[in-house]
């Protein structure tokens, strides 16, 4: 597997990413991360109550579908971000940290939709309150992803810890 | 913060000639006229046994050089040496961990806009149908916490060294494009938003708010766009 990668880094591939290619990748890295973690943070909102007046939880599932289109935007990105330098990765705690919020995230999101916004006419009315299982699935949910974020933007300063203050 | 950058970038290019991987870094930009600078200064020096004699008086000149153009430059721009020099900027400086939070801030700051704005666009220009457009609108307050943490973190990025950011192009297009989108949005607010009442589930929006969202999506990614060339130019 390390050989694998040390291959994929030493790769004409990587190289073309890593010299023109870099900007454009982490740009729609982040316009997927706005989509997603937006879309998917109003929903938890929602279900916490804010914006409660006038709005169905149910109706929001519609969002459900540009919410992964951000995600495989940042996972086709993410795997190319990851092409360019998999040392820099592969055995990185925080990357690790990472892939294990965002994967919670996933399934946190999915719990959701099985039992808030796929469900038939329960939570199809304006106004509703989740019940308290489903606020704590939206609460950790919203978690998940500010961590996913954070651990993202620790991780592209990591490798310039030596060099100090104001890398980036 | 200079020295730092240019003694990486030196090590780095010398690096980076074996990896071939080019030097991502913000380094890069703000150090390429001074490793320049030093190349063609260098050039110019005899070589051998006199060559650290030279080296270490070039070292000075360029130190001096260095020194007089940064004062020329706080002289020429007052208001950037307030900036610097505010408790904020100096925090940011000497903390080796608070560009990170305050990048991570940022960023979360705009999630919550765009996600809060992008929904309210989305919805006009027909995604998601089902949702009541009048009700999305409550959210706006969570819009309005996501700018107002970017505009602070914002300003603290911006003071922790002005040098860099303020005739940086990106920097100043990002800055226009933001105002663009605020009027876009008070235009969102005085053409369309009493029609808002009558938009609700499965109700399209009318033209003209489909052509205001319209652009305020393509405001805001090229917003995002800039914000992120603002390390490579």
């Amino acid at each position: 597997m390390d050989h694998l990668l040390q291959e994929l880094q030493a790769s004409q591939f990587a190289y073309w990413l890593s010299q023109g290619a870099f900007p454009p990748i982490i740009t729609v890295h982040s316009a997927g991360m706005a989509l997603l973690v937006g879309l998917q943070g109003m929903i938890n909102l929602r279900v916490l109550g804010i914006g409660r007046i006038g709005m169905p939880i149910a109706a929001m599932r519609r969002f459900m579908r540009v919410i992964w289109v951000g995600f495989w935007m940042n996972l086709c990105s993410g795997v190319l971000l990851f092409a360019i330098y998999p040392d820099k990765y592969v055995h990185n705690t925080l990357f690790r940290f990472k892939i294990g919020f965002i994967i919670a995230g996933l399934v946190l999101g999915a719990l959701l939709n099985t039992s808030l916004l796929s469900v038939g006419d329960e939570y199809a009315a304006a106004g509703t309150n989740a019940p308290m299982r489903d606020k704590a699935l939206a609460a950790l949910s919203l978690a998940c992803w500010v961590s996913a974020i954070v651990a993202g933007r620790y991780l592209a300063y990591s490798t310039f810890a030596d060099i100090g203050a104001g890398a980036g | 913060m200079i020295h730092i950058l240019l003694a990486a970038a030196t090590s780095a290019a010398g690096s980076a000639a074996a990896t071939g991987h080019a030097a991502v870094s913000a380094a890069a930009p703000a150090a390429a006229s001074a490793t320049s600078a030093a190349a063609s200064a260098a050039s110019t020096a005899t070589s051998g046994a006199s060559s650290a004699a030279a080296l270490s008086a070039l070292n000075a000149q360029i130190n001096a050089q260095y020194a007089a153009r940064q004062a020329a430059f706080w002289a020429a721009h007052p208001i950037l040496g307030f900036c610097y020099n505010t408790p904020m900027g100096q925090w940011v400086r000497n903390s080796t961990w608070a560009f990170p939070f305050l990048q991570s801030w940022h960023f979360i700051g705009m999630t919550m806009l765009l996600g809060v704005v992008g929904a309210i666009d989305l919805r006009v220009l027909g995604v998601a149908r089902a949702v009541p457009l009048r009700p999305l609108h409550r959210f706006l307050p969570v819009a309005f916490v996501g700018f107002g943490i970017n505009l602070i973190t914002g300003i603290c990025f911006f003071c922790h060294d002005p040098r860099v950011y303020f005739p940086n192009i990106s920097f100043r297009i990002k800055m226009l494009l933001i105002l663009l989108a605020g009027l876009n949005a008070l235009w969102f607010r005085l053409g369309v938003f009493l029609d808002l009442e009558h938009w609700g589930p499965g109700i399209e929006a009318s033209r003209l708010a489909k052509v205001i969202s319209a652009l305020s999506i393509v405001i805001w990614l090229a917003v995002i766009t800039a914000g992120r060339y603002i390390a490579f130019t």
